[in-house]
């Protein structure tokens, strides 16, 4: 139960002390996990992090669920991401009903009009990022192309794009294997 | 009803979205699309606005917001767990199979082929974000210079133009973005946009 309420409350932290979500949680994460608490090392740190970025959601939530199931299993691995969740969760909260309250006021428009364009400018920046980080040869820029296309040309469900891209990526490693037993 | 839609939307939005928050955002765009009594494109651009202000990972506060507003504390309890629960269960299948994962060979081919894809796709939910911010009307009429020119909302084209450089700056680029955030209220305010 200790170390139950130990995980909460250090993952409430750092869910507090982080904006921007992901990779901003690292430096908060060495700190209070590797540093002060010694619940696991950098390179188990970095490992979960990997895993995060490959699998569905969150990447917050998957750090914090392998962190919480390595100590308590899988009671650990719930109560871990939904101390990191809480802080934002209540703020967003307050946000959304007092923004409600306000948002016929003109100066209040005004401002949400601005706020939009910074809204922009920072997705632009992050958006480059994870283009850069993502695509690192000729195929995977046509992949990219064609799942651009599909999506603001042709209107197409996103999922459906995904699952597209995960049929070609086992097909494909499939089909190195086979080569590979042929050579072999 | 309408709690049932929310945990089924924000259920595939979790399942889909590969690399983290902003992932999720062209599943909301979509979602905006399908279900326009919830929120409509413009509105995204706050709920983003509002969720970067909040602490914590993007995604769920993205989630809270949007059940708060749709069915207020209920909606948004559930919208989150539902985001959350197709990431910690493949969590859990992976941390009691790690070993296994960690040398399975079809991860590779696959997450190769998934990433730029699920860069794509946030690329043409931002590509969309900027449209919806950035022209006085949803579509560019491309007939001429002058018709592409006058389709931007000129004031918030400019103001766009004066702060990505200080986004993409190394140095600034750590600051909060409640600081962006803010400046944007604040020009927003002065000029009247």
């Amino acid at each position: 139960m200790k170390v139950l309420l130990q995980l909460y409350w250090s993952f409430f932290k750092i869910g507090l002390m982080t904006f921007g979500g992901g990779l901003s949680m690292l430096p908060m994460l060495e700190r209070e996990v590797i540093e002060r608490r010694k619940w696991c090392t950098k390179d188990d740190m970095l490992e979960y992090y990997a895993i995060g970025q490959c699998t569905p959601g969150i990447i917050a939530v998957d750090v914090s669920a392998f962190i919480g199931y390595r100590l308590k299993k899988v009671l650990g691995a719930i109560v871990a991401p939904l101390g990191v969740i809480s802080p934002g969760f209540a703020l967003v909260l307050m946000m959304a009903t007092v923004l409600q309250r306000f948002a016929e006021y003109p100066a209040v428009q005004s401002a949400f009009v601005g706020v939009r364009v910074a809204v922009c400018a920072m997705i632009t920046v992050s958006v480059t990022r994870i283009l850069r980080e993502s695509i690192k040869n000729w195929l995977q820029l046509a992949l990219a192309l064609a799942a651009f296309a599909a999506v603001a040309m042709f209107g197409s469900n996103p999922a459906w794009v995904v699952l597209g891209a995960a049929l070609l990526g086992l097909a494909a490693g499939r089909l190195e294997r086979r080569r590979e037993g042929e050579t072999a | 009803m309408t709690l049932l839609l929310l945990m089924y939307e924000f259920f595939f939005t979790g399942l889909f979205a590969v690399g983290g928050g902003l992932a999720t955002i062209p599943f909301l765009q979509a979602m905006g699309r399908k279900r326009s009594q919830w929120f409509s494109g413009a509105k995204l651009v706050d709920i983003i606005a509002a969720s970067q202000c909040a602490p914590g990972p993007l995604g769920t506060n993205m989630a809270a917001y949007i059940g708060c507003s749709v069915a207020r504390l209920p909606g948004a309890l559930l919208s989150v767990a539902a985001l959350m629960m197709p990431t910690v269960l493949s969590d859990l299948s992976i941390a009691m199979l790690l070993e296994r994962f960690r040398h399975a060979r079809w991860i590779k081919p696959l997450m190769k082929a998934i990433q730029p894809v699920s860069a794509a796709l946030i690329a043409a939910a931002a590509f969309s974000l900027l449209r919806s911010s950035l022209l006085k009307a949803e579509t560019l009429d491309f007939s001429s210079l002058k018709a592409i020119l006058g389709g931007f909302d000129g004031r918030c084209a400019v103001l766009y133009a004066v702060m990505l450089p200080f986004v993409f700056c190394k140095k600034l680029r750590k600051l909060h973005p409640l600081l962006y955030i803010a400046a944007g209220a604040a020009v927003g305010v002065m000029l009247k946009l």
